[in-house]
């Protein structure tokens, strides 16, 4: 980890203008020391991504997750709302939840038993005042509830903040809402199994993003998404301190004879078009006139990067029906063999991050504002 | 039932089916203490089954006892 003024340095030389800029700092993405700063700062201090609402479908659904070592519990309560929180019992500190089930009744610690309604109030505290005293002035059970995060849905996408400081969620995701508002209120179905697959890749996370908002790179690292999309007909998404990404003018590929459905009443301007955008910092999102997509990005650690892959549909017949199997099948092997192209380039720069020459890089002012938009995400985030 | 078939009969049973196993035994005991404790448990499993109808019904029975 550089010293505070070498830090300090760095990060106002990413925060230049584009062509003038360098990349972040290699520790960034090799040092365990820079990886705790980050996850307070460009983690937890802001929303970010932990799953998908499709994973929790019907009340009760619970599904325990590990964000950057943060035990959570994404559920579904009876009113069909869907809440984060802590999985970690009020009394001892125990994990509540181990795996992913559904829960009839109340959610009861393993420990001792204290018992939580799916909407987090304390509902049992069983012996608390002795053998079969099951109340003491001690516990004030109205106090006592599972410790709930704020959380917010777009595009199928589940986003929390551990911090009081976050603005709501409505106003935090409302610049690509109104970018997106063609898509923004619509429900998007869930594929099922074969629209969810995972990658692992041997690269820091922000690597993941740092390719992915840019397009500079599809004619070398995507030939076969280069003859229906090509360079040319791309342009660049940018929202300082918010995403960025790039939009093709030409979405064309072929999937076979039977074509999904498109959303109703999308504006013409979609008939052709498709846009990737990287909202920051995990989430990597794509929207089609007849489907969408997003992929989680799971840190697990600073040279690791799980991808969590779901693609969503326009009406339930096509997400599920059998008369677009061979379609949804097609879909998802396509996004997959990009996804998989895209490997190789960030685990190269990954190893390229360990030269202790490398000083960030250059960047294109043409071709890779988009990526600098990240870096100065990035760098705003760590400088604060 | 007696009380060491309801204890066998506990190892394998779900949410529940403890409660009501439980609930037996609570009648089966004769100190109320004991019946107290027996009763926590199969409110707790009945809590964990979603059973509100037998969740009422033992809460009562907690009220009567002092264990609520």
């Amino acid at each position: 980890m550089p010293d505070g003024n070498d830090l300090t340095r760095a990060l106002g030389d990413v925060m230049r203008p584009v062509g003038e800029a360098r990349g972040l700092p290699n520790a960034l993405y090799t040092d365990p020391a820079a990886e705790a700063v980050e996850r307070q700062r460009v983690f937890l201090g802001g929303w970010s991504c932990i799953g998908f609402a499709h994973e929790v479908p019907q009340p009760g659904d619970a599904v325990p997750i590990d964000h950057l070592g943060t035990p959570l519990l994404m559920l579904r309560d009876r009113d069909g709302q869907l809440r984060v929180f802590e999985n970690v019992c009020r009394h001892r500190g125990m994990i509540l939840v181990e795996t992913a089930r559904n829960f009839p009744g109340v959610i009861r610690c393993p420990y001792h038993s204290w018992c939580y309604a799916l909407d987090g109030s304390l509902r049992a505290t069983p012996h608390v005042g002795g053998p079969g005293v099951n109340h003491h002035a001690s516990v004030d059970r109205s106090r006592t509830g599972l410790t709930e995060l704020r959380s917010g849905v777009f595009l199928g996408a589940v986003f929390v903040t551990f911090s009081a400081h976050a603005p709501e969620f409505e106003d935090w995701i409302a610049p690509l809402t109104e970018r997106w508002s063609d898509f923004a209120d619509r429900p998007v179905f869930h594929g099922g199994a074969e629209a969810s697959f995972a990658l692992e890749l041997s690269a820091n996370w922000k690597l993941a993003v740092e390719n992915y908002c840019e397009s500079y790179h599809l004619p070398w690292v995507h030939p076969s998404l280069n003859t229906y999309s090509k360079l040319e007909d791309h342009y660049h998404i940018e929202m300082p301190r918010c995403f960025s990404g790039q939009g093709t003018t030409v979405y064309a590929p072929d999937l076979g004879e039977t074509a999904f459905p498109d959303f109703p009443n999308l504006p013409s301007r979609w008939a052709r078009a498709a846009e990737y955008i990287a909202l920051y910092p995990n989430v990597l999102f794509g929207v089609h006139r007849d489907h969408t997509f997003a992929i989680r990005l799971e840190p697990l650690g600073q040279g690791r990067t799980r991808e969590h892959v779901e693609i969503f549909y326009s009406t339930p017949e096509a997400a599920t029906g059998a008369a677009f199997a061979a379609s949804r099948q097609a879909n998802t092997t396509l996004w997959k063999q990009v996804f998989k192209e895209d490997i190789f380039v960030v685990e190269g720069m990954q190893r390229g991050r360990s030269a202790p020459g490398f000083d960030g890089g250059r960047f294109s002012a043409v071709m890779d504002s988009p990526t600098h938009c990240f870096h100065d995400w990035v760098a705003d985030r760590l400088a604060r | 039932m007696a009380w060491w078939q309801i204890e066998a009969a506990l190892s394998d049973a779900g949410c529940a089916e403890r409660a009501r196993l439980y609930a037996q035994a609570a009648d089966l005991a004769e100190d109320p203490g004991q019946r107290r404790f027996l009763l926590t448990h199969a409110w707790v499993h009945a809590l964990s089954a979603g059973d509100a109808g037998q969740v009422s019904e033992l809460e009562d029975a907690l009220h009567a006892l002092g264990g609520l």
